[in-house]
This record gives structure tokens, sequence and C-alpha cells, in this order.
């Protein structure tokens, strides 16, 4: 009897010193295989977080239809927790991310930013919209910073599934930091030859923009000569070289095609 | 080997001849297909509630199932039932494993049942095929081992009630554990051996809990959990629970009758 007991000890210490080792094995490959597994927080539900964050979802719904009009400080405080919340319960949950950050937005950009730069470091960094959001609601905000909301853009734009308007957007914020039309221009310009023949509207737009700035420039050029002197030839032929280039330019784009010329010729036919 | 089985029979038999049983997982299943009806009150998430509701529910299934085990051998116990059964030719570890295998076959059976209805009601719904339901229904099949195990150990040395409560907590707790490994992975060297370590030797279920990574892949496009994954954790379940249930007939032979 005793016998039996030792080859049952010795069965149990080595079958535990084996399941330490199983089990450790498993959590990695769960983690590689489901890396937002290893960043979330732990919940001790029992294993039915998921479950339990659509019914959070869907009372965060009836609160939300509640309070309608305009939320105030305390509500928006409250919206901010329980989604946050909800989020520790399912972190790929995108909807509560997006429509929360939507609604925090106009009055708190900062909770807005927190909730959905906590989705892309819970593992929805995949997915295009909330570095989108991101920007957008910092470009919205009366504090927004243009470089931040263009990172957030050059994110995005990288991503699967991301639409050609999400770059055009992130030239739009390179642009709008510039101060020299010729700078302005050539980024454009730059961005318009990168682009694809089937993105015939965001080529219409490069257009368009290099020819605004080429007019400007060549009139901020115009009126530059007529203030300086002819004996000052460094600075004349300075501007004329940037009349010159602008000039160029609105040649160049006037020979790249706005539509794809295969879909063109397809039409037609 | 007989005495086993014959424990084995009659414990199953005696606790799924009960037809009210049935009835509970016949309406457990008309709730799953309720869940569809929750569109306009989820905007649109009835699908993902739907597949989160009916696993869920499987996993309790199977969880109340096992709990059984671990009120049946305390209650047996006091009420003289196991001793008579002792007194024949019938062993201390041939009580035990008929209990085992008795309470674990009743759990499963009860699980597919409701699993059973709830992939009808998945594949009528179109929300989830029944091969995508497998994979998180053999993590609780394996759930199942380790809770039984859980409930033999303690039931072999404890009361009706503190065996049933181990147990339950066994299943509440034991789907946290990750937090240990977390706790690991953000410390130093020998923090994190020490931690891995107990991490290691406490039941995680969670490693078995792959009904979330479904309906994450279903729903939100995470990477679907491969066979081999779901293999390897019911493999870990299957070792983890032999050695719960070595020491669990180790506590059993010890114990006053």
């Amino acid at each position: 009897m005793k016998n039996a007991n030792i080859g049952l000890i010795v069965a149990l210490v080595i079958g535990l010193v084996a399941c330490a080792f199983l089990a450790n094995s498993v959590y990695d490959s769960k983690i590689t295989m489901e890396p937002y597994e290893g960043t979330a927080p732990t919940a001790f539900y029992a294993g039915m977080d998921k479950f339990l964050s659509n019914i959070s979802w869907m009372t965060l719904v009836q609160w939300e239809a509640r309070n309608t009009g305009r939320p105030d400080e305390a509500q928006l405080q409250a919206l901010y927790r329980k989604l946050d919340a909800l989020t520790n319960l399912d972190p790929l949950f995108k909807d509560a991310y997006l429509d929360g950050a939507l609604v925090l937005a106009p009055a708190h950009p900062d909770l807005a930013h927190q909730l959905l730069d906590k989705g892309m470091k819970l593992g929805l960094s995949g997915e295009w919209k909330l570095p989108f959001y991101a920007a957008m609601i910092e470009r919205m905000s009366s504090h927004g910073d243009s470089q931040r909301a263009e990172a957030y853009l050059d994110q995005a734009r990288k991503l699967p599934n991301a639409p050609a308007y999400v770059d055009s957007l992130r030239i739009h914020c390179q642009v709008e930091r510039m101060t020299d039309p010729q700078d302005a221009m050539d980024t454009w310009y730059n961005y318009l030859i990168g682009l694809s023949p089937d993105r015939s509207w965001q080529r219409r737009l490069a257009i368009g923009e290099i020819n605004d700035d080429a007019q400007q420039l060549i009139a901020q050029c115009n009126t530059a000569l007529e203030h300086t002197s002819d004996s000052d030839t460094s600075a004349r032929d300075a501007i004329l070289a940037r009349r010159a280039h602008a000039e160029q330019r609105i040649k160049d784009v006037q020979e790249i095609p706005t539509t794809n010329p295969a879909v063109t010729i397809h039409n037609a036919v | 080997m007989d005495n086993v089985l014959a424990i084995t029979r009659s414990t199953f038999t005696q606790h799924a001849r009960s037809k009210s049983l049935y009835l509970l997982w016949i309406v457990l299943i008309v709730l799953i297909t309720c869940a569809n009806r929750y569109d306009v009150l989820s905007i649109g998430r009835s699908s993902a509630l739907l597949i989160d509701l009916g696993l869920v529910l499987i996993s309790l299934v199977g969880a109340g199932s096992v709990l059984v085990l671990g009120f049946e051998v305390p209650r047996e116990l006091r009420q003289k039932v196991a001793e008579n059964l002792l007194s024949k030719p019938v062993g201390r570890d041939q009580y035990l494993t008929g209990k085992f295998f008795g309470t674990v076959l009743f759990a499963i059976s009860n699980v597919l049942f409701v699993a059973i209805g709830f992939c009808i009601v998945a594949a009528l719904s179109h929300d989830a095929s029944p091969r995508q339901l497998l994979l998180p229904l053999l993590g609780v099949i394996g759930m199942i081992f380790m809770l039984a195990s859980a409930g033999a150990l303690f039931g072999a040395f404890m009361g009706e009630v503190p065996a049933v409560v181990a147990t339950f907590l066994v299943f509440w707790l034991g789907h946290s554990t990750q937090l240990i490994a977390k706790m690991a992975d953000r410390s130093g060297t020998t923090a994190h051996m020490v931690l891995r370590a107990v991490y290691g030797v406490l039941p995680n279920l969670d490693l078995l809990n792959t009904r979330s990574d479904l309906s994450q892949s279903l729903f939100a496009g995470a990477p679907i959990v491969t066979w081999s994954y779901a293999a390897a954790s019911v493999g870990y379940a299957l070792l983890y629970s032999l050695v719960i249930f070595i020491a669990a007939l180790l506590v059993f032979r010890q114990r006053d009758l």
C-alpha cells in the first residue's frame, strides 16, 4: 500500500512539473496567436468577458438613448468610464471605440484620443478607422495639432482597406503647415506622381491643388519682382527661377491625365 | 474494471434520468435562439450576442454538471452510502474513479445536448457553422475534465458545501490565472521564473477558453484559433486532470470513513 502511494506521489510530482511546462508553452502559443490576449487587462468573470461586453454594450446604448441632448460633463465622464470598462471586457470592440470617440470628441477630445489609443494598443492596430478618427478629432479640435493628425493619418493610410482619401488628407495636413507655396506645390506634385492611374479623383484633386499653389507662387513672384531693383540680379534670378518652376509644374500637370486612360477608352467603347 | 464501469453507469443514470434537467436544457436553447431578437437593442450585434451567449451557456452547463461530483462524494460518505459500497469488494480508487467518469460522462452528455441545439440555431441563423463551434466545444470538454478532477479532490476531504464552493472557485478564478503569467512577463528574471512556475501549477482554464477567440475571429477579424492549439490545450487539460485526480486518490486513500 505504501509503495503504491509512493508511486502515485512520484507520478503526481512528475505530472505537475510536466503540466507547468505544458501550460506555459500553451500560454505562449496563445499569446503569439492572439496578441491582444497578452495586452488586455485580465477580468475575473469566468471567461464570460466577451458575452458580458455585449450586455454592457446594450446597457450603454440604452443609457445613451435616455440621455438625449447635449451631454454634460458628468455624463461624458460616466460615458468614458463605461466605455473603458466595456473595452476591458472586449478589447476588440471596434464600435465601442469609434462611436464612443465620436460622442466624446466635441467636449473631450483628450478622452476620445485615450479611447482610440487604447483600441490601437489593445489589438486593433490593423484597423484603419481608429487612427483615422483620431486624426479627424485632432484636426477638428480647437487645440488640434496638425503634425499629430498627420502622424495618425500616416498610420491609417498604411493599414489594409484604408481608402485613398486618407492619404490625400494626410497631404492636406502636411501642406497646411507649409508657409511657402512652392513647398506645398512640390508636395502635391510628389503625391500626384506616386498615384496609381485608377485614382482619378485624387489625381484631379492634386492637379487642382498644384495649379492653385503654382498660380499663388507666380503671383507672389510677380509682386516680388516689382519690389526688387534691377541691380539686385541674384535676388531677381532666384525669383525668376521660382516662377519658372511654378510655370513648369503647371505644364507638367497638364500632360498628366486625370483619369485612367484604360477606363476612359473602355467607357468610350 | 467492472466495478468502475458499474459505478460510472450508476452515477450517470442516477443524474441523467431527471426529466426536468432536459427541460432546462431546452429552455437554454430557446434562450440562445431569442438572442437573435436583440438586433435593434444591440445595434446590429445580435449575431455576436447569439454566439457569445450560446458558448457561455455551454460552459456553464458543463461547469454546473461537474459540481455534482464535489457534492456527491461527501454526501454519500455522510449518508454512509459509500461505506456500503466500499464494504463490498470495491476499492476506494475504483469508487472515486467510477464517480469521476460517471460525472464527466453526465457533464459531457449535457454539454452535447445543449451544443447540438446551439449548433442548429447558429446554422439556421447563418452566424457560424457547426464545424467552427467544434473548437470551443473541445475546450469546454477539457474544462469539464479539469473541474471534475478538482471536484474529486475537494470531495475527497471536504464537506458537501465547501467542496462545491471550492470547485466553483476553481471554475471562476481558473479563467483568470493568466494574470500571473502577465505579471511574470513584466517582471525580472527570477520573479519571471517563479511566477511562471506558479502559473503552470494552477488550473489554467483560460487556456481552454477558445469561446471568446472564436467570437473574435467571427466578428472582429481576429486570427482564427488553430486546431493544433486546441489539441495542445486539451492535452494540457487531460494531463492536469490526471495529476489532480492522482492527488484526489491519494487523499481519499488516507481518509477515515
